[in-house]
């Protein structure tokens, strides 16, 4: 049945081109094939975390120290097949074409051959070594599954080894192969999939037509076979490249064998169920798993939402009882780092103490105080995605989330912003299209913090007495109305026509594997330390300076400057200059607008909470807690962004919408409360 | 000028002509939920148009050009019910209200267009044959699914298209195509116990009035019992297991599909189906999660006789 491969091009010339850099591993894989595991395993804490070039897609690479070579491992994106329809698939065959790596381990599991083999009839299609590692084979026995890697060699003629990445087991094995496709000890025949009859005679007479005019240095057989898919790109790419009458040529084959696509795929799965059959032992029919008993809780109409929002409570509780008390030691360690630094340069001119310990230490301290929520809140993500539960939740929550547009998996990150911004927008990352992504980071500033929560409620508190909780309430219900409504919007008028399919694995449940979840956490707080640290830095100093100059007072300040010109905007909502002034030093942390209001109205001696009433009508006081709450998220927030979308043009956007927003919303509360008197 | 108003008159009439009921003005009265003047004031208009014959106390009857007008509504009526069904996935309880909207909006284009992609759709999803596709004379003889005798099996043929049956139908799994069989048939309430595809279920009458079924012989009831049956993915119950036919989405979801082992032929199991949200199935060993609209682009084939032993667990 196997067909020899065609020889490609001689590989010594590629290496070649590489002087002083060791040979390149690709690993390749589904997700959900314990690739990360895998890679962890191979590279250890050797790795870098960067992005593909022009591309907002995560590439790790790392460096694997083995008989004296330094093999390089790049880590492709995790896709299902090698189709342009998604970024991340585009960046793993490109880079598979274009970079030639010297070996591609596709990293396959055990438990789910037949589906995770379909990524490698498709590699088989493209000139590069391949190795097959199955993985997982410990959650496969556990099923009751057994996969006689040698059985799979035979009929694949591909090196395949047997692994379980996260105790480390068959990784001398893997390298062995490594190096006996590097060093030329074992052949390479592969088996390449036959597509039956009919797509194999299409193909051909596709080949045929492209003839000299394949652009290199792609196969010429892998074009035909991907336009016959209608893979996007390669159309537009013959399209562009043959001349009119071969591209007719083409177009009128295609035209007539729409269903190819179909064919192809099945030829593939069928091919792969010869390869697999004797390969593999099933399970005893009728044994429950324990994916099934699990499931029949985490999807459960009513258990499964309960059981969402109590782990989500869990989450918020370890935050409180893990993150808090490290901040809280944190702030006390900043505070002292101030006061030293004030202390050492009390000679110096006033100014120069004030931007040390306020303007950069302050900034300093943002960043600091951040990392422990992070760390708990990417550790968390990490476990609940590394156990399988991520997908669970994503179902559940998309019977109502889709109502906005929104894919189920954007209810996680939206519901951690209940407890900071930051990690939600960072959060988005689990989605897998860009827009659901975009979607998601827009939506989240829309959701009250915690440092939010904490202005919103002192100031209803001191405004409005024991029916501030009552006010609160009813600024939560007009918070989701107003997320809602901003999903709607954002669909029809920015994305229209985008929504992506909802369809997506429910992988099986594993128990989890702590040492990927702390290197992926401890990346993850890396990554934010090194990109938005200092940009949270420049515009904590950059707002410091604006509050202190010319006169180092901030109520003749700059920023105070400001809020005075929006003194007429703030008159439309019964808002003087000062709680302007505090609306955008909320700007640097949520909780900075009662610090502002405190000094701006320093000079009586009642307490800030006693002050209130009388700086602010009831009708104003609603328009200043509706406003607190729509405006402008924190530094921190813009930054991961800004970080998140790869743009400034968005960033500006969200900024735009969320003040407008704000204010349009504040001016209409306010005017419509002095309708009901409560302007006196 | 022929104005909305009077295309739902003509709709109203033609739909009695079709069940056979006597076309008088309180019948009309009733089916366009308005007084009887109001229906003689416009049974007038109607005549002058030279769309239908009537004289007072007469039966109304379509002239010719009448009769093809009324037969374009309910054709596009049905065709859109079809298309929101099938294509765009709203339940089949929601679909009625919206089409008689969009009826009087449709283009012969359109019209053409949405006969092309629901391809050899011949009847709307409550069973109800569109007008052109020749499926009039298929099911000349039916008969209440109350009126069947215990041990009597039938084909559903069509449903009334009321909102709350078609959700009490709907849970029950009785929609045109699905075979029935009657066990017994209370004496005092007249209740009815059915095998409906397999699955054991209770009924109350006055529901059973309004579902029409085409009786089968005894041999017809078991070779229908043994031929695959079409449906969307979707419409599976938990636990039913069936094959991927077709699909009727755009490339980059059916690209998706592929990937994912939803392959022509490839066997699929329904794990999960709650009314309305997504639904889990497992395919290749792989448990999937599918929007309800996703899962009603996919077309599967159910062999008959396979219900109740979909148990096997992967």
């Amino acid at each position: 049945m196997a067909r020899p491969m065609e020889s490609t091009e001689p590989r010594a010339a590629q290496v070649g081109e590489r002087p002083a850099r060791g040979p390149i591993v690709a690993l390749a894989g589904s997700p959900n094939v314990g690739k990360s595991s895998v890679f962890n395993a191979l590279t250890g804490l050797s790795q870098h975390v960067g992005n593909w070039a022009g591309k907002t897609v995560e590439q790790k690479t790392g460096v694997c120290h083995h008989r004296g070579r330094a093999l390089e491992i790049i880590d492709l994106p995790g896709t299902y097949s090698l189709t342009a329809n998604s970024p991340e698939e585009q960046i793993a065959r490109d880079y598979v074409i274009k970079e030639r790596p010297d070996v591609v381990v596709v990293v396959v599991n055990a438990a789910n051959l037949e589906r995770t083999l379909y990524l490698l009839a498709e590699l088989l299609e493209l000139p590069a070594p391949v190795i097959v590692a199955v993985n997982m084979m410990d959650v496969a026995e556990g099923q009751g599954m057994h996969v006689e890697a040698h059985v799979l060699q035979a009929a694949l003629g591909i090196p395949v080894v047997p692994l379980t990445a996260t105790h480390r087991e068959g990784l001398p094995e893997l390298l062995a192969a490594i190096d006996g496709l590097l060093d030329g000890h074992i052949a390479f025949r592969p088996a390449r999939p036959e597509l039956g009859e009919g797509p194999e005679a299409l193909i051909a007479r596709i080949e045929g037509i492209i003839g000299a005019h394949a652009p290199t240095p792609y196969p010429r057989r892998w074009l035909a076979l991907k336009l016959l898919e209608g893979d996007k790109e390669v159309t537009a790419l013959l399209r562009a490249r043959l001349p009119d009458a071969e591209w007719q040529a083409a177009e009128a084959i295609l035209h007539d064998h729409e269903d190819a696509v179909l064919a192809i795929a099945s030829a593939r799965y069928e091919w792969i169920g010869r390869m697999v059959r004797a390969a593999v032992r099933r399970p005893r029919a009728g044994a429950v798993s324990l994916t099934e008993r699990l499931d029949r809780v985490a999807t459960h109409p009513y258990a499964g939402p309960a059981l969402l929002i109590g782990l989500l409570g869990l989450i918020f509780w370890l935050v409180y009882h893990l993150a808090q008390p490290v901040v809280g030691l944190l702030e006390v360690a900043v505070g002292a780092g101030a006061g030293l630094a004030r202390t050492a340069l009390a000679g110096g001119p006033p100014w120069l103490g004030g931007l040390v310990a306020d303007g950069i230490l302050g900034g300093v301290g943002t960043v600091l105080t951040l990392l422990p929520i992070l760390a708990v809140f990417f550790a968390a993500i990490a476990f609940l995605e590394d156990v399988g539960y991520l997908a669970r939740g994503a179902f559940v929550a998309d019977r109502f989330m889709h109502h906005l547009g929104l894919h189920g998996k954007s209810f996680l990150p939206l519901f951690l912003g209940f407890g900071c911004n930051v990690p939600a927008v960072l959060g988005s990352r689990i989605l897998d299209s860009r827009r659901d992504r975009l979607l998601t980071t827009l939506l989240v500033p829309l959701v009250p913090c915690a440092g939010r929560m904490g202005v919103l409620v002192f100031v209803a508190g001191a405004l409005f007495g024991s029916r501030g909780p009552l006010v609160i309430l009813a600024l939560l219900a007009l918070d989701l109305a107003v997320i809602g409504l901003s999903g709607v919007l954002f669909n029809r008028l920015l994305l229209q026509g985008e929504r992506p399919a909802f369809i997506m694995e429910l992988p099986l449940y594993h128990l989890p594997n702590w040492r990927t979840i702390a290197i992926h956490t401890w990346q993850r707080l890396v990554q934010f330390v090194q990109r938005a640290g200092t940009v949270i830095l420049l515009l904590s100093v950059a707002v410091w300076t604006l509050a202190a100059l010319p006169a180092g007072a901030i109520d003749s300040s700059y920023l105070a400057a400001i809020g005075r010109g929006l003194g007429p905007l703030g008159a439309l909502m019964g808002l003087d200059w000062r709680m302007m002034v505090a609306l955008l030093a909320s700007i640097v942390a949520k909780e900075q607008a009662i610090a502002t209001l405190a000094v701006l109205t320093a000079g009586s001696a009642a307490p800030l909470a006693a002050r209130l009433p009388q700086l602010l009508s009831p009708a104003a006081g609603l328009a200043f807690l509706v406003v607190q709450m729509l405006f402008v998220p924190c530094i921190g927030t813009l930054t991961a962004i800004r970080h998140e979308t790869g743009s400034w043009r968005w960033t500006a956007f969200s900024v735009a919408y969320l003040a407008v927003l704000s204010f349009g919303v504040g001016i209409v509360v306010y005017q419509v409360a002095r309708l009901f008197a409560l302007g006196v | 000028m022929i104005t909305q108003q009077m295309e739902e008159y003509l709709e109203a009439i033609g739909k009695l002509e079709e069940r056979g009921e006597a076309v008088t003005t309180s019948a009309l009265a009733r089916e366009c939920k308005v007084s009887q003047p109001t229906v003689t004031q416009m049974l007038h208009r109607l005549t002058e148009q030279g769309l239908i014959r009537y004289a007072p106390r007469k039966e109304v009857s379509l002239t010719e050009a009448g009769r093809a007008l009324a037969a374009t509504v309910i054709r596009r009526h049905r065709l859109w019910e079809r298309f929101l069904h099938d294509v765009l996935g709203l339940r089949w309880d929601q679909v009625h209200d919206q089409a008689c909207r969009l009826e009087h909006a449709t283009s012969p284009e359109v019209e053409r267009r949405l006969a092309q992609t629901l391809g050899d759709s011949d009847t709307c999803p409550h069973g109800h044959a569109i007008p052109g596709t020749g499926h009039l004379d298929a099911h000349p003889a039916t008969m209440p699914l109350a009126s069947l005798q215990p041990a009597q099996s039938a084909l559903i043929d069509k449903v009334e298209e009321d909102s709350a049956l078609l959700r009490r139908l709907d849970v029950l799994g009785i929609r045109p195509g699905a075979l029935v069989q009657v066990e017994a048939v209370a004496p005092e309430d007249g209740t009815l116990t059915l095998t409906v595809d397999g699955h054991r279920q209770t009924m109350d009458r006055a529901s059973a009035e309004q579902v029409a079924t085409a009786p089968l012989s005894a041999a017809e009831a078991q070779a229908a019992a043994a031929m695959p049956e079409r449906l969307p993915l979707g419409d599976l119950a938990p636990g039913d297991t069936a094959t991927v036919a077709e699909f009727l989405a755009g490339r980059g979801l059916v690209a998706r599909c592929l990937a994912l082992g939803f392959t022509p032929g490839a066997e699929v199991r329904m794990v999960q189906n709650l009314h309305g949200g997504p639904v889990i199935v497992l395919v290749r060993d792989t448990r999937v999660a599918l929007g309800r609209g996703e899962a009603q682009k996919i077309i599967v084939t159910r062999s008959g006789g396979s219900h109740g032993q979909a148990n096997g667990v992967h």
